[in-house]
């Protein structure tokens, strides 16, 4: 009891020493909590659901961000083997354009080895053709000059005793059944 | 019937008029058929002639044959075939002679369609053949 007041005497001293107006104190307490009530309602809970929000947007922002990096990411990737396939792509393209033009040289050089080998034995056939005609005229010419000059000497040369003598010897000869 | 086809059958007529036993063509009766168609009148006979003259011709072709030789002396020739063609033919051929000087030495025979020919002109074609 005796602490009791004696701790009671000392905090009625220190409200004296400190001028403190309890009731005063009260009504600024109730008024603080008023404001403070106020302030709460109409500001600071506006103020932090906008806060809140803004939170929420820069986390969905993050997210979107993390996203957009992760889908960046896939799509480089992406980028990258299509690329490369379509470079695979190309080079099979060249190649086979490239084996295609060489097949192509090839047979354009074979048809034109045919042609020419074509050419070159036309050619020969018909030299042959001129050379056999050639000799077959000078032959007929050549047989022709033996048998004039054949037959002018055997004109002149045979007797009428000689050629009566053929004539009969051919008779004797000759086949006359049809 | 035809007027060209009783011409013919006239001129038949005619020829076998024309044939002795032998039937070969006689030059007498031949004149006697000539000179009594020319009484005709040309317009009359002349298709008749024509026909008479194809028909004598085919006829006397085919016992007459016209040998070509290259001399003037044949004889021996004109007997040896004389003797071969009524063997060959089973009928005796009448030869007419004729000069042909580039049969060279040897004969040409015609006989109508056929002709026989060993001559020298002919030996130096076919040598001339052979060479070409």
């Amino acid at each position: 009891m005796i602490a009791l007041a004696s701790l009671s005497d000392v905090t009625t001293g220190i409200v004296e020493k400190f001028g403190v107006d309890t009731p005063l104190l009260i009504a600024q307490a109730i008024n603080f909590v008023i404001v403070a009530f106020v302030i709460w309602q109409f500001a600071l809970k506006k103020i932090l659901l906008t806060i809140d929000e803004r939170e929420k947007k820069i986390a969905d922002s993050l997210k979107n961000a993390e996203k957009i990096k992760l889908e960046l990411e896939a799509t480089e990737k992406q980028q990258n083997e299509t690329l490369q396939e379509a470079s695979l792509e190309a080079k099979k393209t060249v190649a086979t354009a490239q084996e295609q033009a060489k097949s192509y040289i090839e047979a354009q050089k074979e048809e034109a080895r045919k042609q020419a080998e074509e050419i070159v034995e036309k050619a020969r056939s018909a030299m042959d053709l001129e050379r056999q005609r050639v000799l077959n005229d000078a032959r007929e010419e050549i047989a022709s000059l033996v048998i004039l000059t054949t037959s002018k000497v055997l004109q002149r040369e045979l007797g009428d005793e000689e050629k009566s003598r053929f004539s009969e010897s051919a008779a004797k000869e000759i086949s006359l059944s049809n | 019937m035809s007027k060209d086809s009783k011409a013919l059958k006239i001129a038949k007529g005619l020829l076998l008029l024309s044939l002795n036993d032998e039937g070969r063509a006689e030059q007498q009766r031949v004149e006697e058929i000539i000179s009594e168609l020319r009484k005709e009148g040309v317009s009359k006979s002349l298709p008749i002639l024509q026909h008479y003259l194809t028909l004598m011709k085919r006829k006397i072709n085919s016992y007459q044959g016209v040998l070509e030789t290259s001399t003037d002396e044949n004889s021996t020739l004109s007997k040896i075939l004389s003797e071969k063609l009524p063997k060959a033919m089973g009928k005796k051929v009448d030869l007419v002679l004729e000069k042909n000087e580039p049969l060279i030495a040897g004969f040409k025979l015609r006989i109508g369609d056929d002709v026989y020919e060993d001559s020298l002109s002919s030996r130096i074609s076919r040598l001339k053949k052979s060479l070409t």
